[in-house]
């Protein structure tokens, strides 16, 4: 499906949503934006916010599966990451994964307060998975990323890999896997940490 | 720790634990500088798993994330404080190996949805940084947790873990919550020591920090105490309580 471009996507790009800025949006930047938002610099964020939303939105579209749902938590995700911007520490860990850790927390909390009173949105409202609206060398960039993590999946085991998708991927916790899997409970536990190390240490081994 | 908490890194790493299990993990991982380390690089290496799966947001989305950061402050970086400072921004809760963990069954009569009921819930992030731990940096209550006679005592309220460790040899207890949202709009949470022949008498008004999580030693003599118990109350506290405790915790 084709999706309108919005009246915010020519002044989005104006201001630095191109391919050109994406493919320099490379760490140095990330935490550049990152510590200006925390001095509350707006144009900063949203520079941050065009650099990494597609991956924000869709891991958190991926777990929450409702795509109502997911623009909600998306927001709330963006809203914590201006709110604790300050916060991060370069030290520690990169921008991108603290922001991805916060957005999967909170589709996980979603998915699980959910589950408490209803049952899981099974929907999968495939309209939503809009083509994105971006340009040639972008979207190259995005498949060689893809790919590379890809490759690095497959040097998991298929059980592993199982694991740690439905945990990452399917917001279970790892008794719940267990269950899923009809494993013994540690076993989860240790296949997702197994995958985990294996998938880090291969995609060290490809960057 | 045992090997076994350890081997919760890959799960914790990828909100794959419950709440209990990420209470008694980060407890771990403030003591452990090797599994803080390998938890931040498996969460590295899962977050490239999101270039799987990206997908753009729909302009209104972005519209209303920018218009909403011009109403809402950053939070001030976190910074070193002095040791008598014992509130707390993050979760990273040193623990010597504690005694007995004793799981309360529910009691209390509210929840936090119905006491907090008029707080809009934002929800905190969970997700804390872990501060280097060094000796010289305990804060009190750290130095509680940490006693060698620290026991907890755990209460489920509304789905989160509420933890009390009491260390009788030190005289103090140290109350840990996370997910607690900001009490209403003209309330305080207070927390009440159960003394024999004094009935509740206030351990002192507790406020949430800006990520929903308290960390913060309840004032008065923790070991003369037969429990604690948590209310919420007119802002500022009462003298006694005047609302059903939403936590109440024997220590026995």
């Amino acid at each position: 499906m084709s999706r309108m471009a919005g009246p915010d996507r020519t002044p989005a790009s104006l201001t630095g949503r191109g391919s050109a800025v994406v493919s320099v949006a490379r760490a140095d930047s990330l935490i550049d934006w990152l510590q200006a938002s925390g001095r509350g610099d707006q144009d900063a964020f949203a520079s941050l916010y065009d650099a990494v939303s597609s991956r924000v939105h869709g891991l958190v579209l991926r777990v929450v599966r409702n795509p109502a749902q997911a623009d909600e938590v998306t927001q709330e995700v963006f809203l914590d990451i201006w709110r604790q911007s300050a916060r991060f520490d370069p030290q520690r860990g990169s921008a991108l994964s603290w922001m991805l850790t916060i957005a999967h927390r909170r589709a996980v909390d979603r998915v699980r307060s959910a589950q408490a009173t209803t049952e899981r949105d099974s929907a999968w409202v495939a309209k939503n998975q809009d083509t994105p609206h971006d340009s040639t060398a972008e979207r190259a960039e995005r498949s060689l990323d893809a790919q590379r993590v890809r490759n690095a999946l497959d040097a998991l085991t298929d059980t592993q890999r199982g694991a740690v998708e439905l945990a990452y991927f399917g917001g279970y916790t790892h008794t719940e896997v267990a269950g899923l899997l009809d494993i013994p409970l540690g076993t989860a536990k240790t296949r997702i940490r197994d995958g985990l190390i294996r998938l880090r240490d291969s995609l060290g081994g490809a960057r | 720790m045992s090997a076994d908490i350890h081997s919760l890194s890959g799960a914790y790493a990828v909100d794959a634990v419950d709440g209990d299990e990420r209470v008694l993990f980060e407890e771990h991982l403030a003591l452990c500088p090797e599994c803080r380390v390998e938890v931040a690089s498996l969460r590295e290496a899962a977050s490239a798993l999101a270039d799987l799966t990206r997908a753009e947001t729909g302009p209104d989305v972005r519209r209303a994330v920018l218009d909403k950061i011009g109403t809402v402050r950053p939070l001030p970086p976190l910074v070193q404080r002095p040791a008598y400072d014992t509130a707390t921004e993050h979760r990273g809760i040193p623990t010597e190996e504690v005694g007995t963990v004793v799981r309360m069954p529910r009691r209390h009569v509210l929840t936090w949805a119905g006491a907090a009921a008029a707080a809009a819930v934002v929800g905190g992030v969970t997700w804390q940084q872990f501060r280097p731990q060094e000796e010289a940096q305990l804060t009190a209550a750290e130095k509680v947790i940490r006693a060698s006679d620290a026991h907890r005592f755990q209460q489920s309220v509304d789905g989160h873990t509420m933890t009390i460790v009491r260390s009788p040899a030190m005289r103090r207890a140290v109350l840990i919550a996370e997910g607690m949202p900001a009490a209403p709009k003209g309330k305080d949470y207070q927390a009440w020591f159960d003394l024999p022949g004094r009935g509740m008498v206030s351990a002192g008004v507790v406020r949430p920090d800006a990520s929903d999580n308290v960390m913060v030693i309840l004032e008065g003599d923790a070991a003369a105490a037969t429990g604690a118990g948590l209310t919420v109350e007119p802002t500022g506290g009462s003298p006694a309580p005047t609302s059903d405790p939403i936590m109440l915790i024997p220590f026995t």
